[in-house]
């Protein structure tokens, strides 16, 4: 073929320039460690980073869930435990004061020992994660249960339940009814600690042995709420950790569609360095000479 | 008749056709890298003998012609190869604007946005009561609004670029047809006069070329004028005639190339145009950046219907005390009340369906339940009888009342003291209305986050009205910690709305496209360059001028001037000599 000098020029600057072009697509993969810089280096990678990227904040949020729920419920389950001792403290003063050996002013003195025992148990059914009640139901703006003067319990909290998202679509509820734990105001425990103030204050060993049956049911109840509640920071603790393993498996995934491998790149740049050096010196070869300098 | 002087005489015409072969030289070295030269040759013949005793006798060199070497068959090739570079180069530079738009970067895409959204609205839903929380969904909110109006306003200013492309490559249309016609005239007249107009031809096929890089272009030559034509087989240059295009704006705002009759008639062939830097702008214009425009316009009115469905049934953390509609129906007849809600002009109408709506109304601080307001909804329903049927519910006692205004919207305002919050709307009419939905607008171009909630964060839904009381013990109770509101907008995250896939998926499947239409693009421009090159290497190799090549000429014409100059020498010497015999 008869070579014009717009062919040697035009494909040595061709040459040079695709050469020029590989080289700073590798040197951009190289400074951003990333495989996937465009939708068009990798369409269907590109698609799938997207995706499962969506999936991963989306594992991240029911983790996130799991440790709020977690922490909601240890707090509920304290509660539970301390209304555990409540009661049973209650239970011993019944067991105690129904005896005929015992006399008025032990009663008294007892009487005092339950009104602080039934105040503990208000306290305990107020207690509160950051500015919430946790057995208010949906109502945790308001102290779920207040007292009168005459140890009567007002309930404020409502039953409703509040869902907290797990994984998926699924919800579980995250609060105990306090009506559960406690019962209302004409049963369960805060009126059972009333009645036995009063039996205690009237000095009557009979209707403190009364509130003894009361007393069993009330503890039993707690019991039950504490045992459920129990489960379900079980059930959390597993799921948190297979959340956890599906979030690093995700972001694994992720990186495998997005991230360079760096040795490959590394490599391939110091390659395409060399192309484009070798591609400049025999540029510098082919245009320093021709015929002129050679006739005199 | 032979003598000293025929002699002296052949000697002269080859001094003057080694000097004529030196300016072809000079002329080829000097137009090394014009564009579209190609190098000339002179054509030399011995002159005519003369008859002669021994035989026929040579009297010398003519130089005959200056012809330029030229391959009709690659020059069309070529032109032909630069159509389709042109419109493939067009496509790239495009899809290499259009890859930046969708960006794939983690921090700053809608892909971080939209799950930015949904996780501001799950941290609300595990803390209703929140302030901070609030807060969050509105900054998240207003930041995905943001991105989608920054992406549909970029990709209408490559719209608009484009439209300005396109009125520059038909000026420079215009302008290369009426020089191709000029040149013709040149042409004709020069080689009319028996010239050989190689510059000219030259400088005519490299704007046949340019032409032809922006758009569909044939051309044939006949008596030395060129005849083109351009797209649809339309007359562009014939003979010393040039027909001129022109851009037009149509109803949709985008510019139109039509060609001129001549007769004051013009033709639209905007469609007919499917080659060079003018086919390829258009065809992106026309059907890619117009379907992804419209995706990205679908994805933003789904987000804003989905989460406003849910926002408008759900309440805030206090009842209202006055709500506006935001979008008026825009063919409200005052006069009759008329349309009908679901056959009105409304963005949204097309989604209203029959159904209730309830408005519990509420006394005093804090509000307390003080009865239900229902609505029913149905295909005759208009505004004037939605309104009717607020203000004549026997529950209202006045607390609610209901006006439409003659523009179309509708305000409920509630007495002074009252309140009132919405617990149901299966219609989903208060939706299409946008009456305390999360977002206004009704797609890309347009969406924001609703006043209302942009100013008072409170107005953000987290919960629903507890309608029978059956959980807090009071019907209409609307109690801080109910999260059902914010749980069911985060749960749009996942949920199949658009043609079965999620808003993240139907946007992740379009940046999938993307990269597949933008990578094939750029595999077609790289593979149609390779082309170009191989057909003007070619052409190059047969026209091209070669610095060694010349050089060897001009020491060829050198040495044959010397010979032609000692000859003149020796005939003078032999007149010399004849003059001396004399002496």
């Amino acid at each position: 073929m008869r070579v014009s000098q717009h062919i040697l020029f035009e494909s040595t600057y061709r040459e040079l320039n695709r050469s020029i072009e590989r080289l700073l697509s590798a040197q951009r993969k190289a400074a951003s460690a990333r495989r996937v810089l465009r939708p068009s280096d990798d369409p269907l990678a590109a698609q799938r980073i997207l995706d499962l990227r969506a999936s991963r904040d989306h594992v991240a949020s029911a983790v996130r869930n799991g440790q709020y729920a977690q922490a909601w419920l240890s707090v509920t389950e304290t509660a539970l435990h301390g209304m555990e001792e409540v009661v049973m403290r209650a239970q011993e003063l019944a067991m105690v004061q129904s005896s005929g050996t015992m006399d008025t002013s032990t009663r008294e003195v007892a009487a005092q020992e339950v009104k602080q025992l039934y105040d503990q148990m208000v306290h305990l059914a107020n207690t509160r994660f950051g500015d919430r009640y946790v057995f208010g139901g949906t109502q945790t703006q308001m102290p779920p249960v207040e007292r009168d003067e005459l140890y009567n319990p007002t309930f404020h909290a409502n039953e409703q339940e509040i869902q907290i998202r797990v994984h998926g679509g699924l919800t579980l509820p995250l609060n105990v009814p306090l009506k559960r734990v406690l019962g209302d105001d004409s049963e369960g425990a805060l009126v059972t600690l009333r009645d036995l103030i009063q039996a205690l204050e009237a000095d009557d060993p009979d209707a403190v042995a009364a509130t003894l049956d009361d007393l069993d049911r009330d503890l039993d109840r707690i019991l039950k709420v504490a045992s459920e509640v129990g489960a379900r920071i079980n059930t959390y603790q597993r799921q948190q950790q297979s959340l956890e393993d599906m979030e690093v498996d995700l972001m694994e995934t992720i990186s495998e569609y997005q991230d360079a491998d760096v040795a490959r790149v590394f490599s391939d740049l110091v390659n395409q360095q060399t192309v484009y050096e070798a591609a400049l010196r025999s540029t510098a070869m082919i245009t320093r000479v021709n015929l002129m300098d050679f006739i005199q | 008749m032979s003598n000293i002087y025929q002699l002296m005489n052949t000697a002269q015409w080859a001094l003057h056709a080694q000097q004529l072969g030196m300016s072809v030289t000079a002329h080829n070295i000097a137009n090394l890298n014009t564009p579209g030269y190609s190098r000339q040759t002179l054509i030399l013949e011995s002159s005519t003998p003369m008859d002669w005793a021994p035989g026929q006798l040579g009297t010398g060199v003519r130089a005959v012609a200056v012809k330029r070497i030229y391959d009709q068959f690659l020059g069309l090739q070529l032109q032909e190869e630069l159509s389709q570079q042109g419109r493939v180069e067009a496509e790239r530079r495009l899809y290499e604007q259009l890859e930046s738009i969708f960006s794939l970067s983690e921090e700053a895409g809608l892909s971080a946005d939209l799950q930015a959204f949904w996780d501001a609205w799950e941290d609300l839903s595990n803390h209703p009561e929140g302030h901070a929380e609030r807060v969050a969904v509105r900054e998240a909110g207003l930041q995905l609004a943001r991105r989608l109006q920054v992406m549909y306003d970029d990709l209408k200013q490559l719209q608009d670029q484009m439209d300005e492309s396109v009125r520059i490559a038909v000026e420079k249309v215009n302008e290369l047809t009426e020089q191709i016609a000029g040149l013709n005239e040149r042409i004709f007249r020069a080689e009319a006069a028996g010239q050989d107009a190689n510059d000219v031809r030259d400088q005519r096929d490299q704007r046949i070329r340019e032409l032809a890089e922006l758009l569909d272009v044939r051309s044939w030559e006949e008596d030395g004028k060129v005849t083109v034509l351009g797209p649809g087989g339309r007359l562009l240059v014939s003979g010393l005639d040039a027909w001129r295009l022109r851009t037009e704006v149509d109803e949709s705002g985008r510019v139109r190339v039509l060609w001129e009759e001549g007769t004051g008639r013009s033709a639209d062939i905007t469609q007919e145009i499917t080659s060079g830097t003018l086919g390829g702008t258009m065809e992106m214009r026309d059907r890619v950046v117009l379907g992804h425009l419209e995706t990205l316009d679908s994805l933003a009115r789904e987000l804003i219907w989905q989460v406003n469905a849910i926002h408008c049934a759900a309440s805030g953390t206090s009842p209202w005390p006055e709500l506006s509609s935001t979008v008026a129906v825009p063919d409200y007849d005052p006069l009759s009340g008329s349309p009908p809600l679901m056959e009105s002009s409304l963005p949204f109408a097309s989604r209203i369906t029959a159904g209730e709506i309830h408005i519990w109304v509420y006394d005093g601080d804090p509000p307390v339940p003080g009865g239900r307001i229902e609505v029913m909804v149905d295909a005759s329903t208009t505004l004037q009888d939605v309104a009717d049927q607020i203000n004549s519910d026997p529950d209202n006692g006045g607390r609610l009342t209901a006006t439409v205004y003659a523009d179309g919207t509708l305000t409920l305002s509630a007495a002074n003291g009252a309140g009132f919050s919405v617990a149901r709307d299966d219609s989903h009419l208060l939706a299409a209305l946008g009456m305390g939905g999360f977002f206004g607008g009704s797609g890309a171009g347009s969406i924001e986050v609703a006043q209302g909630v942009r100013t008072t964060t409170d107005r953000i839904a987290a919960g629903r009205v507890d309608e029978d009381g059956g959980l807090t013990g009071t019907a209409g109770s609307l109690a801080p910690g109910d999260n059902r509101a914010a749980l069911a907008v985060a749960a749009l995250r996942n949920a199949p709305v658009l043609e079965g896939a999620s808003l993240a998926e139907v946007y992740a499947a379009q940046v999938g496209e993307l990269g597949l239409e933008a990578s094939s693009a750029y595999r077609a421009a790289e593979y149609q360059e390779m082309v170009v090159q191989e057909v003007e290497d070619q052409l190059s190799s047969v026209s091209g001028v070669s610095v060694d090549e010349e050089m060897i000429r001009l020491m060829e014409y050198q040495w044959a001037y010397e010979a032609a100059a000692r000859l003149i020498q020796s005939s003078r010497e032999m007149i010399q000599a004849v003059l001396d015999l004399v002496r």
